[in-house]
């Protein structure tokens, strides 16, 4: 017979991929509205935003209340711990997925300095990124964790990249910044997008191996 | 078992030897109570000589005599008839009062002898007294300390009480023996079991005859255990086969919304292809897609089936939600999802509904050009004859177009219906022959080279269709050819197929027209048909045709270099020559 703990536990799990889910489909949509140009997607992607907030607020409730009643020992103090950190990272990325939004909404009527390529696929690479890490966490892979830890690289890479192109445009006409600082800081927000997935990915590792590297 | 062998003849025993013991005690207590009064009778009759007991001297020395012959504790005591006590030798013990009230006293005195058996509260037990008329006036008393039924039981308890020690232990060795003993078959048929049920029915092993219906009870159910987990097996088996096999994804899932069963198809079609179904695996841990996790909640609280379509990539599914209710209760123990690749259909959907829009388009155009031109007529805007008769000459042309798209329209869906009773032996070296010959003035004009290499390959199909297939085909690569380029045509026949290529020098394809090209009306470059002319619909007619007959059509072709048509058709049986 399970008892009432581990039917706790698996609602914590439950919570946490549902949460994974919500970041999935915002950072997927503020991708959309930048890319495609589709605004009706913003009002999702803000529904969402909340939608996360109250996820996080209602996973932390449940972490620290199972913490004080049942006072949880080696795995399930760590997988307990582990959900409490990676909310937050969680509710970050949610939080720039809202911000690449709500920039975009500004380029939407404005011509782009140069063709899309490199933030697409910046895109890309951070949405499969954030896609794997939960993957990791619902399956529990510890290579799969290790992966998109390794894969932040790319991200960071196509950062500078892109920081490059963005000068060069400015150099070519003084116009161009206004634009040219929007891109770089959706940029960045997809760069820290990357970041938090690894986090994410790392505590994957941690709540399966128990050690915790900061790489 | 052996508790219970042990306890029960434990309490056997002891009830018995406790039995025997009170019984034996009962009766060997009477002995003594009657040897008791017989020796003390004995005594006082053989010292009853009056003699004896005449003056103090002659009765002490009879009492010394007596006492010493006995080993017990003895009281004698002389009473005359006033109840006086003439001698006692336990005179000083006892405080002399009137013995006159004593039973056997009076009784003594009255018959000559009196017996009593009764407590004394000197002695603190129980007295037999036995009383004698020696003379006249005197009465000898002799009495003894009689001891209790209740003393004899508190000497007998210690030995009893070993004896019960005695038989515990005893009683134990002989359970567990006993057990050992009786047990000893049964347990060897448990061991043994599975052999003797494995159908060896020689392998006897040595039981109770009682065990007998048993063991063969056993048997009986094994036979019949064995047949249901084969049923089960192969019930399980099939149903696994049928699922894995299923080109549709299939899952089942619990009102926990566990998964239950998954087949290959549905960790696919999921997105999660390295899914393992372990124990209580939740359905959010194989999708977080919401709009499913929505349905499948709606699904199951609402008891009611869900048809959902989802794009996924490239792909479109359907999704069944079905709700499982156990029969007789009313709640949904389960769902059942299928997923249905429908990605074929969508597309199918898809271009029927451009058809149309095309269709209507493409007839539309000639028309309103017609009417334009009429209705300029008609009212009189144009007067002059030669002006009249060139836009006469328009609205022909038009009226011309608009014929043979239709036509080809008619031809399509013929083709579409055909059967192959109209078909007969085609040379196809003929065919192209004539075709080119048609096309040869065109060819001309465009300064297009067109060059024939066929063997006497003969085919069973319908001529027009074939005829039709190679005027599409070269038609268009003289249409969309360059100046001074080239149309091959290779016509030849193995043993499995009969190929046609027609290969040009013209402007090609791009890769992403390559798909469609085939589509009815689908043109490369919307705005060029006025100048080459067609309907839009040749290669699809082409297309058609060729599957009529089973065959295949291929193309390669890359943009400002060349396209090539390949179209194969297998081969049945001979018939050629």
């Amino acid at each position: 017979m399970r008892n009432k703990f581990d039917d706790e536990l698996e609602n914590l799990n439950l919570e946490l991929i549902k949460m994974g889910g919500l970041i999935e489909t915002s950072i997927e949509l503020s991708a959309k509205v930048l890319i495609n140009r589709d605004l009706e997607f913003i009002k999702k992607v803000n529904d969402l935003e909340i939608e996360i907030d109250d996820m996080e607020k209602i996973i932390e409730r449940h972490c620290l209340k199972l913490l004080l009643r049942q006072q949880p020992v080696a795995s399930d103090l760590r997988v307990i711990s582990t959900a409490l950190k990676m909310i937050t990272d969680m509710e970050r990325i949610g939080d720039n997925a809202c911000d690449i939004a709500e920039i975009s909404r500004f380029l939407i009527d404005q011509v782009y300095i140069k063709d899309l390529v490199h933030i697409p696929q910046m895109a890309d690479a951070a949405i499969s990124m954030v896609k794997r890490s939960i993957d990791a966490f619902v399956n529990k892979d510890k290579e799969l964790a290790m992966e998109v830890c390794s894969d932040d690289d790319i991200v960071d890479e196509l950062f500078t990249v892109i920081k490059n192109e963005l000068i060069e445009k400015i150099q070519e006409k003084a116009e161009n910044g206004e634009q040219a600082i929007d891109l770089i800081m959706i940029a960045k927000y997809l760069e820290r997008i990357g970041d938090h997935a690894e986090n994410i990915a790392e505590w994957v590792i941690f709540s399966i191996t128990g050690e915790h590297k900061t790489i | 078992m052996k508790k219970r062998l042990f306890l029960v003849i434990m309490i056997i025993s002891v009830t018995a030897s406790a039995f025997a013991f009170i019984l034996s005690v009962l009766v060997y207590y009477d002995f003594y109570v009657l040897d008791v009064k017989n020796q003390l009778k004995t005594i006082v009759e053989l010292s009853s000589e009056s003699e004896n007991w005449n003056g103090k001297d002659k009765i002490s020395s009879t009492v010394n005599k007596i006492l010493n012959a006995v080993d017990y504790d003895m009281r004698l005591t002389v009473i005359n008839e006033r109840g006086d006590v003439v001698y006692d030798n336990w005179a000083n013990r006892d405080i002399s009062e009137n013995h006159k009230d004593r039973p056997e006293i009076t009784q003594a005195f009255d018959d000559g002898i009196g017996e009593n058996t009764r407590y004394s509260h000197t002695m603190q037990s129980d007295m037999y007294y036995y009383a004698l008329k020696i003379n006249d006036s005197e009465v000898l008393r002799a009495s003894r300390k009689v001891n209790s039924i209740n003393s004899m039981f508190e000497r007998v308890t210690p030995m009893l009480l070993f004896l019960f020690a005695g038989l515990l232990i005893l009683v134990y060795i002989a359970a567990n023996s006993f057990t050992r003993k009786i047990m000893k078959p049964v347990n060897q048929m448990a061991e043994s079991l599975d052999e003797m049920l494995e159908g060896e029915k020689n392998k006897r092993i040595e039981i109770y005859d009682e065990f007998e219906p048993l063991s063969f009870k056993i048997r009986e159910q094994k036979v019949k255990i064995n047949r249901y987990i084969e049923e089960l097996k192969y019930e399980r088996d099939t149903i696994g086969m049928i699922t894995e096999n299923m080109r549709e994804g299939f899952i089942l899932i619990n009102s926990c919304k566990h998964i239950l069963s998954i087949n290959a198809s549905g960790k696919c079609m999921a997105g999660n292809e390295n899914f393992n179904l372990d124990n209580n695996r939740n359905i959010m841990e194989l999708t977080r897609n919401f709009e499913i996790l929505k349905r499948v909640d709606a699904s199951i609280k609402q008891n009611k089936h869900i048809v959902y379509d989802m794009a996924a990539g490239h792909r479109c599914f359907r999704y069944y939600f079905s709700p499982v209710i156990e029969q007789q209760k009313q709640d949904v123990t389960g769902l059942l999802i299928l997923i249905e690749d429908v990605t074929i259909q969508k597309d199918a959907e898809i271009m029927r509904s451009e058809f149309s829009a095309n269709v209507s388009h493409e007839l539309k155009t000639p028309l309103t050009t017609m009417i334009g031109f009429a209705e300029m007529i008609k009212e009189g805007l144009i007067t002059d004859p030669e002006s009249i008769k060139k836009y006469c000459g328009m609205i022909n042309d038009e009226g011309l177009r608009l014929i043979a798209m239709i036509e080809d329209i008619i031809r399509l869906s013929k083709i579409e219906g055909a059967d192959s009773k109209d078909d007969s032996l085609v040379n196809l070296n003929e065919t192209a022959t004539e075709v080119i010959s048609l096309l040869q003035l065109k060819a001309d004009s465009l300064n297009v080279k067109l060059n024939l290499q066929a063997g006497n390959v003969l085919m069973k199909a319908n001529k027009n269709y074939i005829s039709e297939l190679l005027y599409n085909l070269v038609d268009n690569s003289i249409k969309y050819n360059k100046n001074n380029g080239s149309v091959n045509i290779y016509i030849n026949k193995t043993n499995k197929f009969i190929t046609i290529k027609v290969k040009d020098t013209g402007v090609g394809i791009a890769e992403e027209h390559q798909d469609r090209i085939f589509e009815r009306f689908y043109r490369v470059d919307k705005s060029r048909f006025k100048e080459t002319g067609g309907t839009g619909l040749g290669l699809s007619i082409v297309k058609h045709i060729t599957e009529l007959y089973g065959g295949t059509v291929q193309l390669k072709s890359r943009e400002h270099k060349g396209t090539e048509i390949t179209i194969k058709f297998p081969v049945y049986g001979e018939y050629d020559e």
